[in-house]
């Protein structure tokens, strides 16, 4: 799958007067991996939001192969996969569930689903509990899940916010490795990461965003 | 270890530490608690006086029982029917209650107070004996005088003698203590730490102060916590926030695994095993379909003169569409976050409709067309059997409406229009579902009657519900943009 061109230039984002990202530009090639650094505050997030098409720009442009980041768009939604918060999840279906209905609404091969769904959460290393429910599980496992959740479903364009919270330092480097397989199958990868281990095996580039507009 | 003041211990007895306490919190006026408290109660024994014995007491005499020679005495054969009845509802209540207490106890002292002063070594019987004894007196009180008030009104309207008040007033007493017993007996039954099972609970519960003093800190801020969110999710209006905090987390039926059977299918079945794993949501459902299918079936044979006991069939159908329509709010719950589910958000909405739409199919529509059958003839049934489907039809659309509505409006937070506002929000759907109802089965029955374009209005008010539902949606879909 090849993966989708970010151009970001001069974005902002205020609401009410509070500048949440002073204007901003920045371009990830597709397939490639671009890490946001900045201190908290800085509107990491807020940019991630205005690339998954979450949010519209206060000022500037955000393109997603030059058309438009809104995810009100079928194509930016087919495009993006996002880890922003919490996802979506259904608190009466184990993991296990959850990945079979993402799959099912993608419409692939019902067949071969359970097998493919065991795989992801063996991926991640939660594969020994697939008839967990979500609350059941401790706050790393509860990452891990989520980010099986989110590298599941079919995407062009990654968008993290942090990935690597609440992971241990092995899970960490397992999280690294998996985004390097993905990036190198093509897909484009955006993510905002405070930790230098995982950034320095992952990224192609670095964007640091200024809490001060300079 | 000599203290620095060079005491020893604690200086005074619990209770007068616990004064203390109390003073250095609340000053001299104190919490304010049970001024709240007594008057709350005063309100409430002010109108069931006032306009609940008058109200009933004017039902009962509209009723004309005994002209009919019906005695709603105690010692009468109905009267020991509704009695039954009335004993029955008292069970169900406790059991309600007991559940609730299992979520939501009624011991939930201030967080504060927990943490700082459940935590020191006085007695926990008196540190949490006005967290008790708030909500205790609280439903004493009232569910005595609800039940005193219906029994006043039984003997007042003329269907029974003095005795059906003084039995109101037992019942009163009698079944708001076990309601209360039972709701502080789950609470025992949940905490980890008083580690008992339901039936040395319930003992233990009739002894409050051992209750008391059974009871653990972390099973207590627990309650405390989840009782403060709750509250917050009501001053809100946030409908999900209080529905997350009351259920209980799903742990049944762990290896009962969805499969994939295509995009739509798949979410289908999503819920129909997400109700396996809830089952009373089911039962609560298919009780109270049945119950507005056979009121509606039994209005469509009767053709009541007036709108009102139809808009009562139209809210019991509200009110039983909605537990088994929990795909539809798990939906609304992910509206905001990025989407992780192929396909559109309307197709998945439609999708969580059909659980809901079965159940009426199965239970409400057949009950309708069999009650009006049976008491005015197949004419009737096939009517009931359309009236109740079109009904139905209205009714899930106000089930999109509870759904995905997104936040009340912002004068729902002022201070002093803001709660009557907040409820009137919150009862929206409930509102459009027995209006839209109402429209609904009397158009129908005027169409049966030869009225011309009674039906195409019928239609018209399924259309304009289900019109508003698809733009309630589409503004969830995108309320969490800015």
């Amino acid at each position: 799958m090849t993966g989708t061109r970010v151009e970001v230039r001069d974005a902002s984002k205020d609401i009410d007067g509070a500048v949440l990202l002073h204007p901003t530009s920045f371009a990830v090639d597709a397939g490639s991996c671009v890490v946001l650094r900045g201190p908290n505050g800085a509107g990491k997030t807020t940019a991630l939001r205005l690339v998954a098409g979450l949010t519209s720009p206060s000022t500037g442009t955000v393109t997603l192969d030059g058309e438009p980041a809104d995810e009100r768009r079928s194509a930016t939604r087919e495009a993006v996969a996002a880890l922003l918060g919490t996802p979506a999840g259904w608190r009466d279906l184990t993991l296990v569930d959850h990945l079979t209905l993402v799959d099912a609404s993608w419409g692939r091969d019902p067949a071969t689903c359970h097998e493919r769904v065991l795989a992801a959460l063996d991926e991640v290393g939660i594969g020994h509990l697939p008839d967990r429910f979500p609350h059941e599980l401790s706050s790393g496992q509860t990452q891990l899940f989520h980010l099986a959740l989110t590298l599941f479903r079919p995407a062009r364009l990654l968008v993290l916010d942090e990935p690597e919270q609440r992971l241990d330092t092995e899970r960490r480097m397992l999280l690294a490795g998996l985004l390097r397989a993905r990036r190198d199958a093509g897909t484009t990868i955006l993510l905002a990461c405070h930790d230098p281990a995982v950034t320095e095996a992952v990224a192609d580039a670095v964007v640091d965003i200024d809490p001060e507009h300079r | 270890m000599t203290h620095a003041s060079g005491h020893d211990g604690p200086v005074g007895t619990d209770r007068e530490r616990l004064a203390d306490v109390q003073h250095v919190l609340h000053g001299e006026e104190g919490s304010g608690s049970w001024r709240s408290l007594l008057y709350t109660l005063y309100v409430v024994a002010l109108l069931s006086g006032i306009y609940g014995f008058t109200v009933l007491r004017g039902v009962v005499e509209v009723a004309h029982l005994p002209a009919r020679g019906v005695s709603l005495g105690p010692t009468s054969g109905v009267g020991a029917l509704v009695l039954g009845g009335v004993v029955a509802l008292v069970v169900v209540l406790a059991l309600l209650a007991h559940a609730t207490g299992r979520r939501r106890g009624p011991v939930t002292p201030d967080l504060p107070w927990l943490d700082h002063v459940a935590t020191g070594p006085a007695d926990r019987r008196l540190v949490l004996r006005e967290a008790w004894r708030l909500p205790a007196t609280g439903l004493l009180v009232g569910g005595t005088l609800v039940a005193s008030v219906l029994g006043a009104a039984v003997w007042g309207g003329g269907a029974a003698g003095p005795a059906a008040a003084v039995t109101g007033l037992a019942v009163g007493v009698l079944g708001s203590t076990t309601v209360l017993l039972a709701w502080l007996a789950g609470q025992l039954a949940a905490d980890d730490h008083a580690g008992m099972r339901t039936g040395a609970a319930l003992r233990t519960a009739a002894r409050p102060g051992t209750a008391l003093r059974a009871l653990g800190l972390d099973g207590l801020r627990a309650h405390s916590a989840r009782s403060a969110r709750l509250g917050g999710g009501v001053l809100a209006g946030d409908p999900r926030a209080i529905r997350l905090e009351a259920a209980s987390p799903v742990r049944r039926g762990r290896t009962w695994r969805l499969r994939s059977r295509g995009p739509v299918r798949t979410v289908l079945a999503r819920d129909l095993l997400g109700l396996r794993r809830q089952p009373f949501l089911v039962v609560g459902s298919a009780v109270l379909l049945l119950a507005a299918g056979v009121a509606l079936g039994a209005v469509v044979a009767g053709r009541p003169g007036n709108i009102v006991p139809a808009a009562l069939c139209a809210l019991l159908f509200h009110l039983g569409a909605g537990p088994v329509a929990e795909g539809l709010r798990l939906l609304g719950d992910t509206l905001g976050a990025p989407r992780l589910l192929g396909g559109s958000v309307t197709r998945e909405a439609v999708a969580h409709t059909a659980a809901p739409a079965a159940l009426v199919l199965v239970v409400a529509v057949p009950a309708a067309g069999v009650t009006a059958g049976l008491l005015a003839g197949g004419v009737a049934a096939a009517t009931a059997a359309l009236v109740t489907a079109s009904v139905g039809a209205v009714v899930l659309g106000s089930q999109w409406l509870a759904a995905f509505r997104v936040m009340p409006p912002s004068f729902a937070f002022l201070p002093d229009v803001g709660p009557q506002v907040l409820l009137a929000w919150l009862a929206v759907p409930l509102l459009v579902s027995a209006g839209a109802g109402v429209v609904v089965v009397q158009t129908l029955l005027a169409a049966t009657a030869g009225v011309p374009l009674a039906a195409a209005s019928a239609a018209l008010a399924v259309v304009v519900v289900w019109l508003r539902a698809h733009g309630v949606l589409g503004r969830a879909s995108s309320a969490h943009r800015d």
